[in-house]
């Protein structure tokens, strides 16, 4: 194997996505324990892997969780705002849910209230964009995590 | 990581016990050994114990006159060396145990081995580029790599295919070579 073909064929790319057969990563891993470049592509890109793990992990230690039982038909949340606006733009976005719920919600002051609709909320790790409606400008981002009970606590 | 050729004089100072390059070497090939060897052990003992295997023997044949016919095939012996110190390791296992559900490596309670790649400054250079990533991206990536999800799977969610998978990451590492040029083993007070 030489450099330009690992390069060619997204080798380090396939190589962390675990998507090589056993005999062609054999063969990169051979490559890689002789091409200085190679090397350190792959140190950078499992560099990359590593610490991104660490930072995933500690944003959901680090984040809020909201627990819904099998009887909440909506979930309300109560938001502080950071900075004005009069119509707030919200996406929803859920782990396990491919399109973000997008809702728009007037802000009542310096606070929002929203009334989501449960069954849209899987289990996990969501984010909540906020924009101003008007110049779709970001305000902010918060981050929970919707935890599924099986009974009312 | 500073980057040297490996010529006959760094394979023959590597053999006379010359602490800076022995420094250079083990941290050179310790990141790679340990990329390869977690792809197969999932114990960090076992890494450990096989990674170190590797480099004794190495020392060894380097040391005791057994040099190199070609010094820059100097990664290439160290590759060997590691896969015959698997193989070995591997028949070791199976002969002294039965063999386990999924695998013969089981998962030791030892720390994670990727911990080595992970500090502070690395992790603000990756919280850098999540800020600027998509939230969808950042779902990929988290149910990847976080949550171990079947890739297809998570195409199928996105609806995207693996190529955007695979340019996602490029992207990614790309970004972080920028913010971060390299990937110097600090920790290991490498060369």
């Amino acid at each position: 194997m030489d450099h330009q073909s690992a390069v060619d064929r997204n080798l380090t790319e396939r190589y962390l996505l675990a998507e090589l057969e056993s005999a062609e990563s054999a063969e990169f891993e051979a490559h890689f324990f002789e091409c200085s470049i190679c090397a350190e592509d792959v140190r950078r890109a499992v560099t990359l892997v590593a610490n991104l793990k660490a930072v995933f992990r500690e944003e959901d230690d680090a984040i809020p969780a909201i627990e819904l039982g099998p009887r909440h038909k909506f979930l309300d949340l109560t938001i502080a705002l950071k900075s004005e606006a009069s119509l707030v733009e919200c996406e929803i976005h859920c782990q396990q849910a491919a399109s973000p719920i997008v809702i728009a919600a007037p802000a009542a002051g310096s606070s929002l209230h929203l009334h989501l609709p449960a069954d849209q909320l899987p289990a996990g790790p969501c984010t909540l964009i906020l924009r101003d409606k008007s110049t779709r400008t970001e305000l902010e981002r918060r981050r929970f995590f919707i935890s599924r009970i099986s009974r009312p606590r | 990581m500073e980057l040297r050729e490996f010529t006959s004089e760094y394979v023959q100072r590597l053999a006379s016990g010359d602490a800076e390059i022995e420094r250079h070497f083990t941290a050179y090939f310790s990141d790679l050994l340990l990329i390869k060897l977690r792809r197969g052990l999932r114990s960090s003992q076992s890494v450990e114990d096989v990674r170190q295997e590797t480099f004794l023997r190495v020392f060894y044949v380097l040391k005791n006159g057994q040099g190199l016919a070609s010094p820059e095939k100097l990664g290439a012996f160290v590759y060997g060396v590691c896969n015959n110190v698997l193989s070995e390791h591997y028949r070791a296992a199976s002969r002294h145990a039965q063999l386990p559900e999924g695998g013969l490596d089981p998962q030791g309670s030892g720390p994670d081995p990727e911990a080595e790649f992970v500090n502070e400054e690395r992790k603000r250079s990756v919280r850098r580029i999540l800020e600027r990533l998509p939230p969808k991206d950042r779902q990929i990536l988290r149910l990847i790599f976080i949550e171990d999800r079947d890739k297809d799977e998570v195409c199928r969610i996105f609806r995207v295919d693996r190529n955007y998978l695979r340019v996602l990451l490029h992207r990614a590492k790309n970004r972080f070579r920028k913010i971060l040029p390299t990937t110097r083993a600090a920790s290991r007070g490498a060369a």
